[in-house]
């Protein structure tokens, strides 16, 4: 299970993943998109990676699904500091072509 | 002053006068004799060594013609390695390694695409499964809600119907409707509890759906697209290597290619005839020359009649041949040999004359070549 901190500062959400990120986080995952899609004027969304061990797919159709939910609302998305087997995993799925990828 | 400019020492002069005749012819027949000698020795030699050269090209340019077919058929083995190496049968269809390599690219590309996409809608089935099990929960509290509803409604019309029955004649109308009142609440009732065994039925799906779904979306396709990675990765890796090699015999085959050139080349020289002719000549002019000596010794010892000193006269023609070679200034071992060479098939005599023994006196082969 992952710890999923949120914060927001001025305009920007920041989510910060820690630890395996699978399809059993999906509870306090869909609050933060049910958060999300009501709107509370954010422009920008980052998600913070630095910390996150493992992701499965589960975890990409989330982020997916994130992307999505921004898009809806005309937010900025960006995935920073990924590192080591995260970084792999972004990088086979592809999603530098279809997230902001930093770090 | 130059060894080989050193002159012929002098043979010490007589005083010629007509007694002296069979004496000049003896030394010159001798002479003649010697010099038929040694030119059908050359002659002889350089037969065998025509015969000996034909052989060894003939022999040489058979293997240059061997080496040939070898480099055609390797040629051809070759050709058809790079063939091979360059595609791969896709589906009963030749592809080329570029093409392989694009449809490998593509073709896992778009399962490691369809996997994203399968995880994306899985979870998005997940979400919202969860939140319609969440509006179930709120439909069924609802529809408890009705029924408590309908209890109190049920109450006031038993109610309702107990004061009718206390008024008398004058509730009696009062009473009518309170009956309806509470059949109606009966109704509901009943409805509300349909309702509500069939909301549980579809909550009870949905639970089971979600759990359903969620068993799918805890497949994590990770590992496969790593593999999948991996195997395109690999590959690649393989189609460089098959592209490294196949230029490797590439040009296995360019030098194959230019050996059998060579080799045919080689083959159709045709050294050996051009050789033989030309030694042919040369064997055939001394054949003449000893020929012509032999019938001028034969005129001369006509000449001479039978008085003559032939023996004592060839002593000196050897003598002569003798002081001639040591003018040559050789060194020891290249004068005995062409001592040998030259004087070889005479009697005795000649061979102490010349210092050599029997066993030096052998006609040519390749083994008497000279070394420098």
């Amino acid at each position: 299970m992952s710890k999923v901190e949120v914060t927001t500062q001025s305009n920007t959400k920041k989510i910060a993943l820690s630890g395996h990120f699978t399809a059993m986080d999906h509870d306090q995952f869909r609050g933060i998109l049910d958060d999300l899609q009501s709107g509370q004027g954010c422009t920008s969304c980052t998600v913070d990676l630095e910390h996150l061990d493992f992701i499965d797919s589960g975890g990409l159709g989330m982020l997916l699904l994130l992307r999505d939910a921004c898009i809806k609302q005309k937010m900025a998305l960006s995935l920073n500091n990924a590192k080591g087997d995260v970084l792999r995993i972004l990088d086979i799925a592809k999603f530098d072509q279809l997230f902001k990828v930093v770090g | 002053m130059n060894p080989a400019l050193t002159p012929l020492p002098r043979i010490p002069q007589k005083t010629l006068d007509t007694s002296h005749h069979n004496e000049i012819l003896g030394c010159v027949a001798a002479g003649s004799d010697l010099e038929s000698s040694i030119l059908q020795n050359l002659s002889h030699d350089v037969e065998s060594l025509s015969n000996h050269l034909e052989d060894e090209i003939s022999r040489m340019v058979g293997n240059f013609m061997e080496i040939s077919k070898i480099n055609t058929a390797q040629g051809n083995f070759l050709e058809q390695v790079v063939k091979q190496a360059n595609s791969i049968q896709v589906e009963d269809k030749d592809m080329n390694l570029d093409e392989f390599t694009d449809f490998v690219t593509r073709t896992f590309s778009e399962i490691i695409d369809l996997n994203i996409f399968y995880s994306k809608e899985a979870m998005n089935l997940v979400f919202v499964l969860g939140n319609v099990m969440v509006q179930m929960e709120r439909v069924e509290a609802m529809v408890n809600k009705i029924g408590v509803l309908n209890s109190r409604t049920n109450m006031v019309a038993i109610n309702a119907t107990i004061e009718a029955v206390r008024s008398g004649a004058e509730g009696s109308t009062f009473k009518v409707v309170s009956d309806e009142l509470r059949e109606l609440a009966e109704g509901i009732n009943g409805f509300a509890h349909n309702l509500g065994a069939e909301i549980n039925t579809i909550r009870q799906g949905m639970t089971e759906s979600h759990k359903i779904m969620m068993r799918l979306a805890n497949k994590d396709m990770i590992p496969q697209m790593i593999l999948q990675e991996k195997t395109e990765r690999i590959t690649k890796n393989l189609v460089k290597q098959s592209q490294y090699f196949s230029e490797t015999v590439t040009n296995v085959m360019e030098n194959t290619i230019k050996c059998k050139e060579i080799s045919k080349l080689v083959s159709n020289f045709q050294v050996q005839d051009r050789a033989k002719q030309a030694l042919e000549y040369v064997t055939d002019t001394m054949r003449a020359f000893a020929k012509r000596n032999t019938l001028q010794s034969h005129s001369l010892e006509a000449l001479m009649g039978t008085g003559g000193d032939k023996q004592g006269s060839e002593q000196e023609a050897f003598q002569a041949l003798n002081q001639g070679i040591a003018a040559l200034s050789l060194e020891e071992s290249r004068e005995k040999r062409l001592r040998a060479f030259l004087t070889r098939g005479q009697d005795g005599s000649l061979k102490d004359l010349v210092g050599l023994n029997k066993k030096e006196n052998k006609t040519f082969s390749g083994e008497d070549i000279e070394l420098f």
